[in-house]
């Protein structure tokens, strides 16, 4: 097996209340865009290893996840989702990444993989009449800073 | 691969010189330069880049506090009087110190921290550090790292103590300043300080230390340039604070790896923000990587496992290293250092500044006992080099030398700056204004950002961790009160006490910084004092954050503010224990403009108790108690809060009176201590009037309060209740010891103002009359406004 990625999404159950994502809202009207329905955060873990989704399963299952409000999916392409932007964000090449290096070393001691990389990110959903270069604004105002964040923004499926 | 790069300084003229230091980022002036080219001169060769990138770091404002250690020409224009003297700002400080000679000042501005005497078996160790410039680029990582280096210092002072208390205090632009007026890449002031306080919270929340006493300040100055200042108390046994590196011990690193992280960190923050910056200077901390070093750590200090240790801070191993084997030498072999990846050059290696490392001096026989200890607690610890006796710094890369300097150039070698500061004094003169209706003004007040309630981002801090705090952040009922500073119990075996407090008002400063630095230590000394330390057993740390001191009216402002420390610290009879600077907190804006902060001086307190159980609270205790207003005011609202929210410019600034005020807190320190005072709060920004709403808060009682009946010098109602004048305290006492109160403050200013009353109202009146009457529901809500 060559080596490739996973990305594992854990986001909140629909019973749960998204604070992330409500507080984030709550900072883009604060910049002026007002026009915003919803946000909803998950947390990525990007994963590279030598391995079968199976395993990705477990990992994300037995690790990542808190079973009472949390659900995952795998995916290894962004795909668009209807009347969303979405938004993911990555740590810039280099820079430290503790809870990604903790989740190597969670991953490795729990047996499940003897190699793997991990690296955390975030991605937003936000749902609202907003154009491009709003989107690209939020970005850099609010979600990243880009000293030491990559941003990429996915278009809005109508 | 050629690892390293040889930088041609020999040939190199004045103007290529300061090419060198620019393009490298080096932040080296030409005088340096010259030296640096006069030394490689007499050894007959060029430097490599690692060599002058060691020299560049340790010669850095952030590391040598050139400026603190310059000899300055002032002076010093008052009227028509022109006062002219060389004075060198570090001397002045260590000074109070020296003059003082205090037997329980056990170490002082030697090690990584101040360390007073507890008791026979313990000392405290405090440090406060800076941590603006990574602040202000990346919050969250800057504020999380700068926690993490304070406790590093804590860690690394003496053979290591114990950390038990975290501090914070941050000065951010206005909370709803416009996004339109923002240069490009500066940050919104919003998103630094939810950054920070989130950075603040995490790293001392997971490293299980309670973050318990700080302040948060706004001003418009502030924007491009935010301050966090984050400090420290540890615990140390008085046997393990003299460390010595032995010739042969071997340096031991331990903790996390290295990486390109935080690369020019010295020499950036000696520098000013300019609109483009390297990824590489971010930060990010990693807390659990510290947390579980710090466990074993005091576990092998107890069981003499090392002769010395220091921390890896700003300019990482070579400052670590080079400060460690200033008196020996030391040979490093930078291929051993465990990496994050691949790909990092040799000087990157020697001068990154990852966080959670600490270097130790292990004696050869011991050093597989401490690696393999270390190690069941999964920290990793390698050896990378030896102490030698060379006198000098050698590090190899795989075989090939890079850097091999003379010890004693690297530290003594740095020429003396010389530099020039000019500062004219002010008149004072009193404003005249009115205000228009009393009660909205006092709302206004309460509910301005400096004055109002902090709770929100209080609460987010664990203040409780350890079990050992005993006076609070918050007090009295549903704990909503705010303190004067917090009580911690240090020992499960004694009553014995730790008091921890600080004072910071830039305002003042606008005026005259002289002023400024005594109220500052004043501000410390009294929180301390009301909640009940002895004046006589505090020791304070000074922290300085200055704008652009290449400007000689800037610097004059610096020299000014470290006269009044040194003047004022006497006459308190404080010593300072330790103290750091951070300088050139200024933004070049595209225009050329620069825009300096207001220079800030922050003095943080540590106090000694011998019990716990006599301590006291601001809230108010029971109805029928009589209030007394314990010193005099005077119409000194100059850079008051009342003046702020009206915007008024000018005016008289505060000027303490020692020894009023120190005879007086004597007797505060009696009081509390038989018992007397039931309820102390200091009265300071917002005067009088916020001082009572704050007690009433806390104690969920109303007042009944005769303004009239204020000792003052001029009877005016604004300067009864706003006036921010020094040396005052508001008490609560019982009836039935009204007798004794009196007697022990005979011969003290004092004034019976009213009493605490059931209704949950404030009355005021002025000679009978009744003026205003508010409730306290509304009183709360206005402090309880501001939206983060």
């Amino acid at each position: 097996m060559s080596k490739e990625f996973w990305i594992i999404e854990i986001h909140k159950k629909k019973n749960i209340k998204d604070v992330f994502g409500q507080d984030t809202k709550k900072s883009i009207e604060e910049i002026g865009i007002s026009e915003i329905d919803e946000v909803k955060v998950s947390n990525l873990y990007k994963i590279e290893a030598k391995t079968d989704k199976k395993n990705i399963e477990r990992i994300a299952k037995e690790l990542f996840i808190d079973n009472v409000s949390d659900n995952f999916s795998i995916y290894k392409k962004t795909r668009t989702k209807k009347g969303f932007w979405i938004v993911e964000i990555f740590l810039k090449e280099g820079v430290t990444d503790p809870v990604g290096e903790t989740a190597r070393k969670t991953i490795i001691e729990s047996k499940i993989l003897n190699d793997v990389v991990v690296k955390t990110g975030k991605k937003y959903y936000i749902k609202g009449k907003i154009n491009q270069k709003q989107i690209k604004e939020i970005c850099e105002k609010i979600l990243a800073n880009t000293l030491i964040h990559n941003y990429f923004i996915l278009k809005k499926r109508t | 691969m050629n690892y390293v790069r040889e930088i041609d300084i020999l040939n190199a003229d004045e103007k290529e010189l300061i090419e060198i230091s620019e393009k490298n980022l080096l932040s080296l002036d030409i005088e340096e330069m010259k030296k640096i080219k006069e030394y490689f001169l007499s050894i007959g060769r060029n430097p490599t880049d690692c060599e002058l990138e060691c020299i560049a770091q340790t010669w850095s404002e952030h590391c040598y506090h050139k400026t603190f250690k310059a000899n300055i020409q002032y002076i010093e224009k008052n009227g028509k009087k022109i006062e002219k003297f060389n004075i060198c700002l570090l001397r002045e400080i260590m000074e109070v110190t020296e003059k003082l000679n205090y037997p329980w000042c056990i170490s002082v501005f030697k090690d990584n921290a101040g360390i007073i005497k507890i008791n026979e078996k313990y000392g405290a160790a405090f440090k406060v550090e800076t941590h603006n410039h990574p602040s202000a680029l990346e919050p969250y990582g800057g504020a999380g790292t700068g926690i993490g280096g304070v406790i590093r210092d804590i860690l690394g002072v003496g053979l290591g103590a114990k950390p038990i208390l975290n501090t914070d205090i941050f000065c951010f632009g206005p909370l709803d300043f416009p996004y339109e007026k923002l240069p490009e890449g500066v940050l919104h002031p919003k998103r630094i300080f939810r950054g920070v306080v989130s950075g603040v919270r995490d790293y001392g929340n997971r490293m299980g230390i309670p973050t318990a006493n700080g302040a948060i300040i706004f001003d418009d100055r502030y924007v491009y340039n935010c301050l966090v200042y984050c400090g420290c108390v540890g615990i140390i046994p008085v046997n393990k604070i003299e460390k010595k590196v032995n010739d042969g011990d071997l340096i031991v690193v331990i903790g996390g790896r290295t990486g390109r992280d935080g690369i020019h960190g010295a020499t950036f923050s000696s520098a000013s923000l300019k609109e483009n910056i390297p990824t590489s200077v971010v930060q990010i901390g990693n807390p659990i990587v510290e947390k579980k070093f710090q466990d074993v750590l005091l576990v092998a200090r107890d069981l003499n496992l090392y002769n010395s240790i220091t921390d890896c801070g700003a300019g990482g191993f070579s400052s670590a290293i080079g400060e460690m084997g200033k008196d020996i030498g030391a040979v490093v072999y930078l291929e051993k250092v465990p990496l994050k990846y691949e790909g990092l050059l040799p000087w990157e290696i020697f001068l990154s500044e990852s966080q959670e490392r600490m270097v130790l001096a292990v004696p050869e026989k011991k050093v597989e006992k401490l690696i393999n200890f270390f190690a069941s607690e999964d920290v990793e610890a390698t050896v990378i080099g030896k102490f030698v006796k060379t006198g000098k710094l050698t590090v190899y890369y795989k075989n090939k030398l890079v850097c091999d300097i003379d010890i004693h150039f690297l530290h003594k070698g740095i020429p003396k700056k010389n530099l020039r500061g000019f500062f004219e004094r002010k008149r004072e003169k009193p404003v005249n204004f009115k205000s228009k209706n009393i009660k909205e003004d006092i709302l206004k007040v309460l509910s301005s950002p400096i004055i109002s309630s902090k709770e929100e981002v209080i609460r987010q801090y664990d203040h409780e961790v350890g079990g050992r705090t005993i006076l609070k952040p918050f007090v009295g009922y549903e704990s909503r009160g705010v303190s004067d500073g917090v009580v911690l119990k240090p020992f499960y075996e004694t009553y014995e006490g730790l008091i921890i407090s600080c004072g910071i008002n830039p305002f003042y400063g606008e005026i005259d910084p002289y002023y400024m630095a005594g109220c500052c230590i004043e501000e410390c000394i009294r929180n301390i004092v009301s909640c009940g330390g002895n004046p006589e057993k505090i020791a304070i740390l000074d922290n300085f954050c200055w704008g652009n001191i290449s400007d000689e009216r800037e610097l004059g402002n610096l020299i000014r503010c470290v006269k009044g420390c040194k003047d004022y610290a006497l006459k308190y009879r404080i010593p300072f224990i330790s103290g750091k600077d951070s300088l050139n907190n200024y933004f070049k804006r595209k225009d050329g403009k620069i825009i300096s902060i207001p220079g800030t001086l922050l003095i943080s307190g540590i106090g000694i108790i011998e019990d716990v159980r006599k301590i006291c609270s601001t809230d108010f205790k029971k109805e029928g108690n009589i209030i007394f207003v314990l010193g005099k005011t005077f119409n000194e609202l100059g850079s008051s809060q009342f003046y702020r929210v009206n915007r008024i410019k000018g005016g008289i600034v505060p000027k303490p009176r020692p020894e009023k005020t120190l005879s007086l807190m004597k007797k505060i320190h009696i009081g509390i201590k038989n018992q007397l005072i039931k309820s102390c709060h200091d009265c300071s920004d917002g005067g009088l009037i916020t001082t009572i709403c704050e007690m009433m808060i806390g104690g969920n009682l109303g007042c009944k309060i005769d303004f009239s009946n204020v000792l003052t010098e001029e009877k005016e109602i604004e300067i009864v209740l706003f006036s921010e004048s020094c040396g005052r305290f508001v008490v609560e006492i019982e009836k039935e010891k009204l007798n004794e109160f009196e007697k022990l403050f005979k011969n003290e200013e004092l004034s019976q103002i009213g009493e605490v009353i059931e209704e949950k109202e404030l009355i005021g009146f002025w000679a009978n009359k009744k003026l205003f009457k508010i409730p306290l529901e509304l009183i709360y809500r206005s402090w309880t406004s501001l939206n983060f």
